[in-house]
C-alpha cells in the first residue's frame, strides 16, 4: 500500500523540453488520469512511470522508495498499450502468462491465476487462439488480462481505448472501473479524450506543453477551471469563451462583446470597469428565450445539430462563434432569432492576458 | 477486360514462365542426366537426356566418384564450415542487428555501422584474401575449417545483420517494452519477443549465407590446401584428356543436394521473409 510520488520532473528530447517541473501525488488506489491534447508529455509521462523513459531530473518515488533508476521489471507496475502489444507468437494464455513465466512463477499457480483473470474478462473460451485470430475489443481485454493477473502496484494505461468503436470504448470504460472498484489498485490512465478522462477519473490531471494545468476531480474542473485551457479542454461541446471588456450600466456591471452586445455579469468585487477579461459559459448554461431574464441577447440560429433529446445550436455574437445546447422543443433552426442569456451562478471570468481564472 | 481474355492472359503468361524455367533448369538436368550415363554416352544421346527412354542409366559415375576419400573430405568440410559458419554469423549477428535497429549510438552514428557492415560484403574478396593468407599462416591456422569458418562468417554476417535489421526496425517496439515491464530483462525481451517474431527472416538471412558459405570458391582456393571444400573438388576434375563430364556432373549433383534439403524444409519461411516489412502486420 504505496502513494506514487512525482517531484520537479524535467524531460528533453535532444534540446527540446518536454515536461516542465512536473508535481504530482497519487494515492494508493487513486484512479488517476492524465489528459491533454497530443504532444503535452502525457505518455512521456506515464512511460517515465514505467521507466521506459529515461528522467533527466527530478524525482518518481512509489512509497519511501525513488525508483528512477530501477529497470521496468523491478518496478512492479503493469502497462496497458495503445496498440496492446500482445505477443503475437504466443496464445491468449501465454500472454496472460507472460509476466508470471518471467518471475518464475510455479505452473500451477500461473494456471490457476491465468484462469481467473480470464473469467474475470470473460476470455476463457479464447485461451488457446492466438492474438491474430482475436477481434479488437478481446485484444484490448486480453491486454488487460496480462496487466491485472500480476496484482502489481500500479497499473499504467497508454491510451487503451483508442483503437476501440465508439459503443465498444464505452463498455470497456466501465469494465475498466468495475476492475478498478474490485481490485483497488492505483491506476493511472493517459488518454487525449476528455470524455474518458470525465467518466473514469478519481482525479484529472490536465497538462498541456509539459505543464500540468490542473488537477482535481471531474466535477472540480468542470465547475471550476483555472484558466481558458481547462475550461476550453474539459467539457463537451466546449465552453464559450468571448473576448471583451468590462463596462458599467446602470450601476451594474456587464461585459461588453466585441461587437458591443451586453452580457450582465456577476457581482464581483475583483473585476474593475474597463478592465479586459475573458466571459466563459458552458452551452447548457443558457436560458432561451426567457421571460425571467431582463438582460438577453439576441441572436440568429446559424446551424443546428440534433442530438437526440438536445440540439447544438450555434450562433454569432459578432464575429466570434458560441454553441448552445437547448432542448429541442425551443425548435431552432437557421436563421431564427432567438433571445439567450447566460446563467450568472455559472459565468466563468478569465483574465484575457493570463488566461487565468479571475 | 473479360474473364476469357484474363485467363487467356494467365496462361499464356504461365507458358512463357515454365518456357523460361525450362532453359534456366536445363543445365541442371543436363548434369542429373549426364551423372547417370557411362562415360562415352555423353555426347551421344539424343532427345533430351531422360533415362531409360534415351539412355539406360548407370550407378556407376556415383559408385566411382563416392569411393574416394576426397569426396567425404569435401563433403564434410563444406558442411561443417557452411553450417557453423551460417550459426556463428546467425548468433554474432543478430545482436548487432538488433542493436543497430534499437539504439541510438552518437559516434560513430548507427548508419554508418550499418555501411561499414555492409562494406565487407562489397569488399572484392580478392582485396581481403591476401591478408587472410598471411595472418592465418602466423597464427599456424591455415588450412583448417577453423579458419575458413571465420572467413565466411565475416563475409556472410553482413546478410543476416542487414535484413534482420530491418525487421526489428519494423516489429513495434512496445511489444519488448510490454516485455520489459511484465518482468523481461532487455536481453529477455530480445531474445523471447524480438527474436521469436523475426524467425522468418532470420531463416532467410541463414539460407542466404549459407548458400554463400557453401559455393564459395574463391576463398577455399586460396586458403585451403588439403582441406579442401565442395567447390574446389568439384572443380578438380580435369585430366589430360579434358574435362571429365560425368565426374563433373555427379559432383555438381552432390553439390546441390544439401542446399536444395535446406531450401524445400526453410521454403515457407523464405516466401514470408521477404514479404516481411513490405507489408505490415
Amino acid at each position: 500500500m504505496t502513494d506514487l510520488t512525482i517531484k520537479n520532473i524535467n524531460k528533453f528530447y535532444d534540446k527540446t523540453q518536454v515536461l516542465f517541473d512536473v508535481n504530482l501525488s497519487i494515492k494508493d488506489g487513486e484512479f488517476i488520469v492524465l489528459v491533454g491534447p497530443s504532444g503535452c508529455g502525457k505518455s512521456t509521462l506515464l512511460r517515465m512511470i514505467a521507466g521506459l523513459e529515461d528522467i533527466n531530473s527530478g524525482e518518481i518515488s512509489l512509497g519511501e522508495k525513488v525508483i528512477n533508476k530501477l529497470a521496468p521489471r523491478d518496478r512492479d507496475v503493469s502497462m496497458v498499450f495503445q496498440n496492446y502489444a500482445l505477443y503475437p507468437h504466443l496464445s491468449v494464455a501465454k500472454n496472460i502468462g507472460f509476466s508470471l513465466r518471467m518471475r518464475k512463477v510455479e505452473k500451477s499457480i500461473i494456471e490457476n491465476k491465468v484462469k481467473d483473470a480470464a473469467e474475470m474478462l470473460g476470455l476463457t473460451h479464447l485461451l488457446s487462439r492466438l492474438p491474430r485470430n482475436l477481434s479488437g475489443g478481446e485484444r484490448q481485454r486480453v491486454a488487460m488480462g496480462r496487466a491485472i493477473v500480476r496484482d502489481p502496484e500500479i497499473f499504467l494505461f497508454d491510451e487503451p481505448l483508442s483503437n476501440l468503436d465508439a459503443k465498444l470504448r464505452v463498455m470497456m470504460r466501465n469494465q475498466i472501473k468495475e476492475i478498478h472498484y474490485a481490485v483497488k489498485t492505483t491506476t493511472v490512465y493517459v488518454t487525449h479524450d476528455q470524455i474518458e478522462a470525465m467518466t473514469m477519473a478519481d482525479k484529472i490531471v490536465v497538462l498541456n506543453t509539459g505543464i500540468i494545468e490542473q488537477v482535481g476531480s471531474p466535477d472540480d474542473l468542470y465547475d471550476n477551471p483555472n484558466n481558458t485551457f481547462v475550461a476550453s479542454f474539459i467539457g463537451s461541446p466546449s465552453m464559450n469563451q468571448l473576448t471583451g471588456k468590462v463596462v458599467s450600466e446602470k450601476g451594474k456591471k456587464y461585459f461588453q462583446a466585441k461587437d458591443k452586445s451586453l452580457f450582465l455579469l456577476p457581482e464581483k468585487s475583483n473585476i474593475s470597469v474597463g478592465q479586459e477579461i475573458v466571459f466563459g459559459f458552458r452551452p447548457e448554461h443558457v436560458d432561451i428565450n426567457s421571460s425571467v431574464s431582463e438582460d438577453t441577447i439576441t441572436l440568429k440560429v446559424k446551424v443546428d445539430q440534433p442530438t437526440g433529446s438536445q440540439s447544438l445550436v450555434f450562433a454569432n455574437v459578432g464575429d466570434e462563434e458560441i454553441c448552445l445546447d437547448v432542448p429541442k422543443s425551443h425548435l431552432l433552426k437557421p436563421g431564427i432569432e432567438f433571445k439567450m442569456s447566460p446563467r450568472l451562478e455559472h459565468i466563468h471570468i478569465f483574465n484575457s492576458e493570463t488566461g487565468k481564472r479571475i | 477486360m473479360n474473364r476469357n481474355q484474363g485467363s487467356l492472359l494467365t496462361s499464356i503468361y504461365t507458358i512463357i514462365a515454365l518456357a523460361i524455367t525450362m532453359i534456366f533448369f536445363f543445365p541442371l538436368w543436363w548434369s542429373f542426366s549426364n551423372s547417370l550415363r557411362i562415360p562415352k554416352e555423353t555426347f551421344t544421346v539424343t532427345g533430351v537426356g531422360v533415362p531409360f527412354i534415351n539412355f539406360t542409366p548407370t550407378l556407376g559415375n556415383w559408385q566411382h566418384q563416392l569411393s574416394f576419400p576426397e569426396a567425404q573430405l569435401a563433403l564434410t568440410n563444406s558442411s561443417v564450415i557452411a553450417i557453423l559458419s551460417t550459426l556463428l554469423a546467425v548468433v554474432v549477428g543478430l545482436p548487432a542487428a538488433y542493436a543497430l535497429a534499437r539504439f541510438r549510438f552518437r559516434f560513430p552514428p548507427n548508419k554508418d555501422i550499418t555501411i561499414w557492415f555492409i562494406s565487407q560484403r562489397v569488399l572484392p574478396p580478392a582485396a581481403a584474401v591476401v591478408p587472410f593468407f598471411m595472418i592465418w599462416n602466423m597464427l599456424g591456422i591455415y588450412d583448417t575449417k577453423f579458419s575458413m569458418i571465420l572467413v565466411q562468417t565475416t563475409f556472410i554476417m553482413p546478410f543476416v545483420i542487414v535484413i534482420v535489421r530491418q525487421t526489428f526496425i519494423d516489429l513495434p517496439i512496445e511489444l519488448e517494452e510490454a516485455a520489459m515491464v511484465d518482468g523481461a530483462t532487455h536481453i529477455g525481451a530480445f531474445l523471447k519477443v524480438a527474436v521469436p517474431l523475426s524467425i522468418p527472416a532470420i531463416a532467410a538471412a541463414s539460407l542466404i549465407m549459407f548458400t554463400f558459405a557453401w559455393n564459395d570458391y574463391f576463398f577455399a582456393s586460396v586458403l585451403t590446401m588439403k582441406n579442401f571444400t565442395l567447390p574446389i573438388w568439384a572443380a578438380s576434375d580435369v585430366g589430360t584428356r579434358g574435362i571429365h563430364f560425368w565426374f563433373m556432373a555427379v559432383k555438381t549433383m552432390i553439390a546441390i543436394v544439401l542446399p536444395l534439403i535446406l531450401c524445400l524444409f526453410a521454403q515457407r519461411y523464405i516466401v514470408r521473409g521477404l514479404t516481411l516489412g513490405a507489408v505490415k502486420g
